[in-house]
């Protein structure tokens, strides 16, 4: 194999690097939202971006159903984009909302938020106490948990428009099964 | 200077860049990392020319996981490490000949994971495009933390990192359009120091669409003394200028005679992966922008064997950046060009050698 060639190749390969870890993503999605139905949130105190504590299940608590979102800044790209879905949910079903960021560093997690002006009300997962707690393997994740905290809906990322418009349809029924 | 070993000036190639000194770099400093990768790509000089700074990658440490793939030249499978290599920022002192790990591979802001560009501005400030944690991480001379931030999360992790003289970040690398296809969008977004988002322009070019992306997603940027900015798309051969601002002033650029228009090729598909031979033999990427001060944009093409007529690693083609019209054109090359100093040398790699060489450009060539 001549140098040279593999240069080349190896510099597509880099740029390949995000899709594979999206395919695998994909892979693992069906084990990680069946592994996490059913289990509890953790009984955590975590802290807002200007400090303010809040516990998870106190949180949860406080309605009959809310919506947690896990994700990290690192999320792959793609996958992040789904957060137009994140802050229509709120506008849509006035529910509870909590995002719940995991990331080693609060000031570039400040700064994430800023850039992509994310209105919805984060609290800062340092440790990803959340994420340990329901083995959570790649994020974003979206959560719907009841007021025991018990998880009953969970909702691996959103790509595609088609997936997007799915989304609602789906919320829609866990609703109406809840109800 | 950085310290080098020769005074005795004499031709390199030709009368284009006239050699001045050399230096041999110790052998802690890996250039080559596995197999045949080799990371001179990713090396920055101190606007003095006393420092190298160099992105060690080892592939065979780290979260790596393995790839097959085909060669080009006959389908016969090999495999290739990817994921997490363990990483590292070097610190190459010349004048010293000491070498001083400048960031250390992990996740944290002062740390790195698959780093993949790295560039130096004018008061030696180093930026580093760290891959894996999608984030920029800004040191000062010596290494010493000053601050990071993480990129978009609609973009690619920053392919190439320019900065200007306000400090500000360019990162080449698309940034998704939410609303267009899959390898669409802007590939150009830009920073303030801080890691405030500022914009983000130059919308990916009709060409990538016909392209799949194992061509499409790589881009190189340069910035010139007036902040204007150079982008090329790797198998383009074609060089976009930009206003600070992000507004598109002119192109230039000429393709090589091998390259073949992409609308010609049986491109390659992801389910599968064999290329054709069309495809290698017009896949010479351009790899390297490097603005030599003077109106004068160096352009450097890797070379992959297949080309008739070449049987150097680099290609090198010399711009005016003033009316677009190549100086030189075709230069053959087995080194590769990587930074500039305030005295206007230019400075090359050499791989294979281990060896930093300095330059300067023929009489004729000078304007």
């Amino acid at each position: 194999m001549k140098k040279s060639y593999l240069y080349g190749i190896i510099i597509m390969l880099i740029l390949m690097n995000g899709i594979l870890l999206y395919q695998n993503y994909n892979l693992k999605k069906s084990r990680r939202t069946e592994n996490v139905k059913n289990i509890r949130i953790p009984d955590v105190d975590l802290f807002d971006l200007d400090g303010h504590k809040t516990n998870l299940r106190e949180f949860a608590g406080g309605s009959p159903l809310s919506f947690i979102v896990i994700f990290s800044p690192t999320d792959c790209g793609v996958c992040l984009s789904e957060r137009v879905l994140w802050e229509e949910v709120r506008s849509r079903y006035q529910i509870n909302l909590l995002g719940v960021a995991s990331h080693p560093d609060k000031r570039e997690l400040i700064q994430w938020i800023k850039n992509h002006r994310l209105s919805i009300p984060v609290v800062w997962d340092s440790a990803g106490l959340l994420r340990d707690a329901l083995e959570v393997e790649s994020s974003p994740l979206k959560l719907l948990v009841n007021s025991k905290g018990s998880v009953i809906w969970t909702d691996p990322a959103r790509l595609s428009k088609e997936e997007r418009v799915n989304f609602w349809q789906e919320l829609e029924n866990v609703f109406k099964g809840f109800d | 200077m950085i310290g080098f070993l020769l005074t005795i000036p004499f031709l390199l190639w030709g009368d284009v860049f006239i050699k001045d000194a050399e230096l041999q770099l110790p052998r802690e400093i890996k250039l080559v990392t596995i197999g045949g990768y080799t990371g001179w790509e990713q090396v920055a000089l101190s606007p003095n020319g006393e420092n190298l700074y160099l992105l060690d990658l080892d592939f065979s440490q780290g979260d790596t996981f393995k790839y097959y793939t085909e060669t080009p030249d006959g389908g016969k499978d090999f495999r290739l490490i990817l994921g997490s290599p363990k990483s590292r920022v070097l610190l190459y002192k010349g004048k010293t000949k000491q070498t001083k790990v400048l960031a250390s591979s992990g996740e944290m802001p002062h740390q790195v994971s698959f780093p993949t560009s790295i560039a130096v501005d004018a008061d030696g400030n180093i930026y580093v495009g760290d891959n894996k944690n999608r984030r920029i991480t800004i040191l000062d001379s010596n290494g010493k933390f000053l601050s990071s931030f993480i990129v978009s999360a609609d973009s690619w992790p920053a392919l190439d990192v320019g900065v200007n003289s306000k400090r500000e970040l360019y990162l080449a690398g698309l940034k998704l359009d939410p609303e267009g296809r899959l390898n669409s969008g802007d590939w150009i977004t830009k920073y303030d120091f801080r890691g405030n988002y500022l914009n983000s322009f130059a919308y990916t070019p009709d060409i990538a669409f016909k392209l799949n992306l194992w061509q499409g997603v790589s881009a190189n940027i340069e910035i010139d003394e007036k902040d204007r900015i150079y982008l090329v798309f790797a198998p383009e051969h074609k060089i976009y200028v930009y206003s600070s601002d992000g507004n598109l002033e002119s192109t230039f650029g000429q393709a090589p005679e091998w390259f073949i228009r992409p609308e010609k090729l049986a491109l390659p598909v992801w389910d599968e992966p064999k290329a054709p031979p069309d495809f290698w033999k017009s896949f010479t990427p351009v790899i390297k922008l490097l603005y030599l001060g003077d109106s004068r944009l160096l352009v450097a093409t890797k070379t992959n064997g297949l080309i008739k007529g070449t049987s150097k690693e680099f290609i090198l083609d010399l711009y005016d950046t003033v009316d677009g019209k190549p100086i030189l054109y075709g230069v053959e090359s087995d080194y590769f060009p990587f930074g500039t100093d305030t005295t206007s040398a230019i400075y090359f790699i050499s791989p294979e050698e281990g060896k930093i060489i300095k330059t300067r450009l023929g009489k004729d060539i000078e304007k």
